[in-house]
């Protein structure tokens, strides 16, 4: 896939590249006279102002989309609920502020509870994907098996002949293979960061533009 | 004055920087590099060809995370991924479900795909509303994207991005209604779900290497020989210290 030159993009990767390399001086250097964190701090100010604009576009997405599905009778009830909460919560949000009773009321009383609910359904869920990770397949998924099975014994306080050898075989296991791997994967994703980072500083990855 | 740690993550750059430099150039050259296998980039065509075949969509959640901040580079791996999946599906004319959690990745995620359908010269075909804001909390992203994969004839999921706890909601029911997965986190915490419940993974780093594996790009795949010089340098940096701390 090969990029075609236009202008336009090379202008958007000149700014981006200089933005980015302002604001990552301003954790690095220190130039007398030149205040390079007063700039990054502008900067970040402006993406924190730009960005604010999205929630225009956030709104107008959600209108979109859930009118389309009105029309092509795909879940319309719940589209409508969702427009209407929408509208109701937006009316009042204007009226009165963010901190309208009725907002406040609204978030505390209907979203936070039904959050919770979905969130409360995670206990069934972690069965039954357990349930299919503990399935013996291969020799990976029979080791997974005894030592999953180990470490739930080891948690359950009951006193047995060797439940504290169990408590011991159950901390080597989080403390040394289970937290060298872990660092494994957090140590190549930190370099995966690194050099997304710079392709983005060098303008090889444009999600700005083509 | 700058401190210690500064300066380290400085060095850090500067030598991450020519390395990168000189690897993009030698593969711009001609010189062949042999990539390991990534069944899942390998799969993904697959999933196009199965969304055209079926008539149903496909859908592409680039996570709950955004842009701006710490997750701002599972969002790239994400659009990096979207942009290859916006090519396939403008050539075989399978408009794909895209969600987002975050505002500012709305308009992001909506021009990566739209660039896909004007690469292929099939603007016609580009539809915005194709490209969803659920909610910007992750119970919120969730509940939207089940109820998507449960009631919207889906074929395949596909996923990309931060994803935290929630994910296991979103992979069950995939995984209920007999979808092919295919996920990437580098949330070291929902992997263990992930692993439950896709068919195929990207784990950690893997997830940022979709340039170099569907888009062939010299800088992304010099950037990931990069990554893995670093990789060795780091190790052996370690090594070293765990040596030197045995000894003296």
């Amino acid at each position: 896939m090969k990029r075609k030159f236009s202008i336009l993009s090379s202008i958007y990767v000149v700014i981006a590249g200089a933005v980015g390399v302002i604001v990552l001086l301003g954790f690095f250097v220190e130039i007398e006279g030149l205040h390079l964190q007063d700039i990054q701090t502008i900067l970040l100010d402006w993406a924190v102002t730009v960005a604010a604009f999205a929630f225009l576009l956030g709104a107008v997405n959600v209108v979109r989309v859930n009118l389309m599905r009105i029309r092509q009778r795909k879940g319309g009830l719940y589209s409508m609920v969702t427009l209407a909460a929408m509208l109701f919560v937006l009316a009042f949000g204007l009226t009165d502020g963010p901190h309208s009773l009725v907002v406040q009321w609204t978030f505390e009383w209907v979203l936070v509870p039904l959050q919770a609910t979905l969130f409360s359904l995670m206990a069934f869920f972690v069965v039954i994907a357990a349930w299919r990770v503990f399935r013996l397949r291969s020799l990976e998924s029979a080791l997974l098996l005894l030592v999953g099975v180990l470490i739930l014994v080891s948690q359950v306080p009951l006193k047995f002949p060797w439940a504290e050898d169990l408590t011991g075989f159950k901390n080597w296991i989080l403390a040394v293979p289970a937290m060298a791997g872990a660092r494994g994967i957090i140590l190549g994703v930190t370099l995966g960061i690194v050099t997304t980072g710079l392709r983005l500083l060098l303008g090889i990855d444009r999600p700005y533009s083509d | 004055m700058i401190s210690e740690t500064q300066a380290l993550v400085l060095v850090f750059l500067l030598m991450f920087l020519p390395l990168m430099l000189f690897f993009a150039s030698r593969v711009r050259a001609g010189h062949e590099v042999s990539l390991r296998r990534i069944p899942a980039f390998e799969a993904l065509p697959d999933l196009i060809g199965r969304a055209a075949e079926s008539g149903r969509a496909l859908h592409i959640g680039l996570g709950s995370g955004g842009v701006g901040g710490e997750e701002t580079a599972s969002a790239l791996a994400g659009l990096s991924v979207l942009g290859y999946l916006a090519d396939q599906a403008a050539i075989f004319d399978c408009p794909p479900v895209v969600t987002v959690a975050d505002l500012a990745l709305l308009p992001v995620a909506q021009d990566v795909l739209r660039n896909g359908y004007l690469r292929q010269n099939r603007l016609h075909g580009y539809r915005p509303t194709a490209v969803r804001f659920l909610g910007p909390t992750p119970a919120v992203y969730a509940a939207g994207v089940m109820d998507i994969l449960a009631h919207e004839g889906i074929v395949a999921n596909t996923m990309i991005g931060t994803m935290g706890d929630e994910y296991l909601l979103i992979g069950e029911t995939g995984a209920k209604h007999g979808l092919t997965q295919i996920v990437g986190t580098s949330n070291v915490g929902a992997l263990p779900f992930v692993f439950a419940t896709a068919d195929e993974t990207l784990i950690g780093e893997e997830m940022f290497a979709g340039g170099a594996y569907l888009s062939r790009l010299p800088e992304h795949i010099g950037s990931l020989l990069a990554q893995d010089w670093m990789r060795l340098l780091l190790v052996s940096a370690i090594l070293a210290g765990v040596l030197w701390r045995t000894v003296f």
